[in-house]
């Protein structure tokens, strides 16, 4: 792959004789004047040493040539940004620059247009998790919310930020061995021949007499024949928030649902004494908030990963409540109801400190006679628990009767390669041949004749399908060296589906694909509308935003329970995931400008956020676009909690995660990483108290500072935030926080509003930066030299037609990198 | 009608729930109360409570009204009642054991000292009687004793010489003092049902408050006059005859309010106790008997009730009740507030009889004494002065030792055992003669 970059380059190296009058004299001269005192064999500050160059330059062989105009293109930037060298350094001349500056620029334009055509690299990627997941559900249309094969699947490698980057999808002999297992599941799981499986319908509380709820989730009744024994464990359950739910006896006893499909869950329930003598503060439960009953389900064989909360319900109180809910079960499941909102922590400890305290005649600290509590406390009573299922919009399955349509009586070997043809001509996302997949057909053939079991040989066919480098890897062809280097219209469509969707293309990209009709302009447009609209571009939302803004370190370092209560309450980790979800999702669907990342007047917050931002909450219960106050200090990224929590590490906010973040993610400069050589240094912190004083300790260490003063100013701009993205004015009573910073340049910082504000005075930083993110994620590969020109060209749009986010993405599935390989 | 205290309670209402609430206004029409407290019928004779015995009119007051698993009686005769009608528990009132008053002499039940419930009802506006056998005064001595402790009409026992109850009641027509005129009647039981079925009968226009400590008796008629000993089944056979009877004497009463249309405004609560006082006459065999009975079987007594307060028909509870329960209930059925200087040992269970889940409302313990021995229990467990303690839900019979695996029980155990430490001293026995016949042993 890479020979094609290779030969290219031989142009570059005969370039600067060609194409200019100037010689590489003047060049290596410059270098040599002014670069390679700080960049050359000696130091290499920031990592670069750029001796070797010149004497490449002046002799003429290059050892890597692609490094070598970037290395070019690094300094034609940072003579064109002024940047270097620095102040206290000697400086070059004015027209010494400028010579040199459009020397270097003619080199590159040359270097570029020699490489243009065939520049790209052909994208050998493999599916990731998540694209795996996803193209399964699409290829069977199976409801993976409990069904998900890859969960074995080691976690695939982050390159340049991003995890579907080919370079980093490595395989190894543990993910075959799961590729393997996966493609049984999947493939026992669609083949589902013969009648539609039998309906059950389970209940109970209908059948009881007593007019007394059979089945509470607190509390207790007691009938005409006392069983204590059931009485203390009907009185276990009072007050329980998630550790006895109640389920029905004959599905637990069962091992859950007889069979996949979709499920309808049926009861009544009822708040009883939502505020009782007990204090809040004594149950830990807050009796102001109407109760919450959630539905989970769960199943045995899987056990606690397996264990998903599918529904929440209101419950008014003292009047019965009727719930229905339909839910898709996959075989073996069982589902729970518990009280959501209930009283938390330990049952024990209630029972023993909490109730002994309001009565008496208790012992304490002992559990006594549950008696003396039953019917005392809130409650939520639960009554007619009833389930019914499988019910099936269509049978056999739709993924099963795609591949394998009216299956004969006594289906033949005919039926089987026609169907596992189908099978494959959907799997490889392109048409397959008979010929193609003729030992794949002869595998399940053989298993046929000798076994005699049809449906067992399919399973085995489908399985090796699964199994398959076409199906596994978005295999691209190899283009003609001397032909067009343009995609073809099926892998257009890969590429745009997995970007989009991340997953395969579904049937109308399908449909252009295989009539050719899609790499046509104004189809394409249409396409990327359409799909952009598509519920499943959300995955581009978070899958892309997650892994740019870097959210999927939240929750990573959690902060302490005991302290951040409304963190966990409240669950905000998910309402701050959801706000910048839905903030990107609004920006996309409305095509806003991307300015809008740096700085906005709305957020999309609840309540709870809300309170958390110290916003007026907006009324109702749910996420809604809210219009931000004046000096809210929210508005635009920099401002959303999940990104200022994601930067701290639970305990205290981290300045300069802070500022390498803004600059790798919002200004698409990052900084180098620390030199591997280099033993942390810990500064004497003594008479330290402020995070500012701290790294005024690290001025001392020179080695540090080169990195750290690009960093710091950033960083402390948003000292306001703390750990969880709270607003603040003081560390505690006695220290302020000085928000103040200067950058590299001079430039005063003051908070994130002057964060903003340099980024708003120089909005083509960000756009580039974006533009390169999205490119990395849309290619599924590093960018390299020759991509720079469609990021150029796409910026400058950006800045010239004054484009949205919708637009850019028309942007970058036009541009040359997308549609060649 | 008289005029009526209005809503007594009133502030005792609103502390507690909306249910009782409807007490203090239902109380303004005044309830009729009649209390049964049938000798000898315990839990076992009853066939609500799954005695082979069908007591039709008992069964059909349960299936009408609401009967109580878990209601404790004291072990002995005169203590159980002088609790019932104090309110206090023997160790207050000093009635520890058991003691004939007619027989052994002495003071009896001081009404200077002692306020019964009677006394309340009645001055709170109620017309009152009792019919059957008092007990706890020498009614040949002090005459005016029943009109002193609160009752305006009696139709009781005539105290009767030691050697008329010695030689049994079947071969002598016995006597009755009815409103303090003696009469000799052959059928006393019958006598004292139409009694108190005038009683109500008369009074169905004003509020009324029927005592009526029954007695089982033979049914006087077939009496077998042999005298030598019975067999087991004749015995059998007879006690059957006495339920029946009682059950039937119950029953006339039942249907002579029902037919009086009083129905809706009557509160029926009928108890019973292990105790006879008729077959036991040897007093010395008594007072062992109360001993051997201070069990929990020898306690627990049916109680069922019956009337418009009550919510579920044929409701079963287990809330715990016992003896001294039955004053403030009483009072509060009446809508009458409990005097500040008395001193009560008991709750009222209307909440309870009004369908109340809220424990707090409710009793957690109950509690007996004869003698010096105590016991108390909860819905599960009990423990006694001689240090045993059982799980009576596994072990009614109290026969074996509480398994040493059992992880909840020694917490139960402390409990209750921390709460028979904070039941005070016996008081002093409530007169002279009294000491002197129970320190002879």
């Amino acid at each position: 792959m890479n020979k094609n970059i290779f030969c290219g380059l031989v142009l570059l190296l005969a370039m600067p004789a060609s194409a200019a009058e100037r010689s590489p004299d003047d060049l290596v001269r410059f270098l040599r004047n002014y670069c390679t005192n700080c960049h050359g064999s000696k130091t290499q500050k920031a990592d670069r040493r750029f001796d070797q160059l010149a004497s490449e330059l002046l002799t003429g062989r290059t050892v890597n040539r692609l490094q070598q105009a970037e290395q070019l293109q690094e300094i034609l930037d940072q003579l064109n940004l002024a940047a270097m060298p620095p102040e206290e350094a000697k400086q070059p001349g004015h027209d010494e620059v400028k010579l040199i500056v459009s020397s270097l620029t003619e080199m590159l334009t040359e270097a570029k247009r020699a490489m243009r055509g065939n520049a790209g690299k052909i994208v050998l990627r493999r599916l990731n998790r998540n694209e795996y997941r996803n193209t399964i559900r699409d290829l069977f249309q199976l409801p993976m919310v409990d069904f998900d094969p890859t969960t074995t699947f080691p976690a695939d490698d982050i390159t340049e930020g991003f995890d579907n980057v080919g370079e980093g999808l490595v395989t190894s002999d543990y993910l075959l061995q799961n590729y393997l297992g996966a493609a049984r599941q999947v493939a026992d799981k669609v083949i589902r021949p013969g009648p539609r499986p039998q309906m059950i319908h389970y209940e109970s509380g209908t059948t009881s007499q007593s007019q007394q709820p059979t089945l509470k989730l607190s509390g207790v009744s007691i009938t005409g024949s006392p069983n204590d024994k059931e009485a203390r464990q009907e009185a276990g359950r009072m007050f329980i928030k998630f550790r006895q739910p109640v389920g029905l006896r004959q599905l637990d006893k069962r091992k859950g649902v007889p069979a996949d499909g979709e499920y309808v869950i049926r009861l009544s329930a009822q708040a009883v004494r939502r505020v009782s003598r007990y204090k809040d503060e004594d149950l830990r439960y807050d009796s102001s908030e109407p109760m919450r009953l959630s539905i989970s389900i769960d199943s045995q064989a899987l056990g606690g990963t397996a264990h998903r909360i599918i529904a929440e319900y209101v419950i008014p109180d003292n009047e019965v409540t009727e719930i229905e809910h339909r839910v898709w079960l996959e075989k073996g499941f069982t589902f729970h109801v518990h009280w959501a909102n209930g009283p938390n922590g330990s049952f024990k400890r209630i029972l023993r400190k909490v109730l002994p305290k309001y009565n008496k005649d208790a012992l304490y600290p002992i559990r006594n006679p549950p008696e003396m509590y039953l019917g005392s406390g809130p409650e939520l009573h639960v009554q007619e628990l009833e389930i019914e299922g499988p019910f099936y919009d269509s049978w056999p399955q739709p993924g099963f009767a795609k591949f394998f349509p009216d299956p004969p009586e006594k289906p033949d070997t005919d039926y089987l390669d026609e169907s596992l043809l189908r099978l494959a001509n959907a799997a490889y996302r392109r048409p397959v041949d008979r010929k193609e997949l003729a030992p794949y057909l002869q595998l399940a053939r053989k298993h046929f004749q000798s076994q005699g079991d049809f449906w067992e040989a399919a399973k085995l066919g489908t399985r090796a399908i699964l199994t398959s480098p076409n199906f596994l890897y978005l295999a691209e062809t190899q283009p003609d060296p001397n032909g067009p280097s343009r995609v073809t219209d099926h892998e257009l469509a890969t590429r745009l589906s997995y970007f989009l969707w991340s997953s395969m293309p579904d049937s109308e990209l399908r449909d252009l694909a295989d009539r050719g009709a899609l790499s046509h302009p104004a189809t394409l447009r249409q396409q990327v509308e359409r799909m952009l609209s598509d519920q499943r571009a959300n995955a581009l939302a978070t899958n892309f935003v997650s892994q740019w803004l870097g959210l999927r370190k939240l929750g990573e370092m959690p902060p302490d329970p005991e302290t951040n209560r409304a963190y966990y309450e409240d669950h905000l980790e998910d309402a701050m995931r959801q706000e910048t979800n839905l903030f990107f999702r609004h920006i996309l669907e409305q095509n806003r400008s991307l300015s809008e990342f740096i700085d906005s007047n709305y957020t999309f917050l609840n309540p709870a956020l809300a309170r958390h931002y110290g916003i007026p909450a907006p009324t109702e219960d749910a996420f809604c676009k809210t219009n931000l106050p004046a000096g809210s200090h929210r508005g635009g990224l920099l401002g959303h909690a999940s990104i200022l929590t994601a930067t701290s590490n639970g305990v205290e906010s981290q300045p300069v995660v802070r500022g390498v973040w803004v600059l790798e993610n919002l200004l698409g400069t990052p900084p180098n990483p620390p030199p591997p050589d280099i033993d942390p240094i810990e500064p004497d912190t003594r008479g330290v108290s402020t995070i500012r004083q701290l790294m005024e300790k690290h001025r001392n260490n020179p080695t540090c500072y080169e990195c750290l003063r690009k960093i710091y100013p950033l960083g402390l701009a948003m000292e306001n935030y703390d750990h969880v993205g709270r607003w603040r004015d003081r560390y505690t009573k006695r220290l302020p926080i000085d928000a103040s910073a200067d950058l590299l340049d001079g430039t005063a910082l003051e908070g994130p509003e002057g964060i903003k504000k340099i980024l708003k005075q120089h909005p083509e930083k960000f756009n580039k930066c974006l533009t390169e993110k999205l490119m990395v994620y849309a290619l599924g590969r590093r960018l390299s030299f020759a991509d720079r020109d469609d990021i150029e060209h796409i910026t400058e749009s950006i800045l010239n037609e004054n484009l949205g986010l919708r637009d850019l993405i028309h942007q970058v599935v036009m541009s040359e990198a997308f549609q060649s390989k | 009608m008289k005029p009526l205290p209005h809503l007594p309670s009133l502030g005792l209402s609103l502390a507690l729930s909306f249910g009782l609430f409807m007490t203090a206004s239902q109380a303004a029409d005044s309830l009729n109360i009649i209390l049964i407290l049938a000798d000898d019928l315990e839990r076992g004779s009853v066939g609500c409570y799954g005695a082979k015995q069908a007591t039709p009119n008992i069964d059909q007051l349960a299936k009408t009204g609401v009967r109580y698993e878990t209601a404790w009686s004291m072990p002995a005769c005169t203590p159980n009642r002088v609790t019932l009608l104090t309110g206090q528990y023997p160790f207050r009132h000093g009635w520890t054991q058991h003691y004939d008053v007619a027989r052994l002499g002495g003071q009896g039940l001081s009404w200077q000292r002692f306020t019964t419930v009677a006394k309340l009802l009645r001055d709170g506006g109620y017309e009152t009687a009792i019919g059957g056998h008092w007990q706890i005064n020498d009614l040949g001595k002090q005459t005016d004793a029943l009109n002193q402790h609160g009752f305006q009409e009696h139709c009781v026992w005539a105290n009767s010489a030691p050697q008329e109850i010695g030689t049994g009641l079947r071969k002598r027509p016995t006597r009755l003092l009815i409103n303090g005129k003696p009469e000799k009647t052959p059928n006393r039981a019958e006598r004292i049902n139409s009694f108190l079925i005038d009683f109500a009968t008369r009074n169905r226009n004003q509020p009324f408050f029927i005592y009526y400590p029954m007695l089982l008796e033979s049914v006087p008629s077939p009496e077998p006059k042999r005298t030598k000993k019975l067999q087991p089944l004749e015995e059998i056979n007879l006690q059957a005859a006495r339920i029946a009877r009682m059950d039937q004497l119950i029953g006339n009463l039942i249907n002579a309010i029902d037919a009086n249309g009083l129905r809706e405004d009557t509160m029926i609560l009928l108890t019973g106790s292990n105790i006879s006082t008729v077959e036991n006459r040897d007093l010395e065999r008594d007072n062992e008997l109360a001993q051997a009975r201070a069990t929990d079987r020898g306690v627990h007594v049916p109680l069922i009730v019956r009337g418009p307060m009550v919510t579920g028909r044929g409701r079963v509870s287990r809330d715990l009740v016992d003896f001294t329960d039955f004053y403030p209930t009483l009072l509060d059925l009446a809508g009458i507030k409990t005097p500040e200087q008395l001193s009560l040992d008991g709750r009222s269970f209307v909440p309870s009889l009004q369908g109340s889940g809220d424990p707090y409302e409710k009793r957690s313990w109950i509690y007996s004494q004869v003698g010096a021995f105590r016991m108390i229990r909860d819905w599960e467990h009990m423990i006694d002065t001689n240090g045993s303690f059982h799980d009576l839900l596994k072990d009614p019979l109290q026969q074996n030792k509480v398994s040493s695996l059992d992880k909840i029980a020694p917490g139960r155990r402390q409990r209750l055992q921390m709460l028979m430490d904070r039941l005070p001293e016996d008081a002093d026995s409530p007169f002279p003669e009294y000491s002197q016949h129970h320190s002879k042993k």
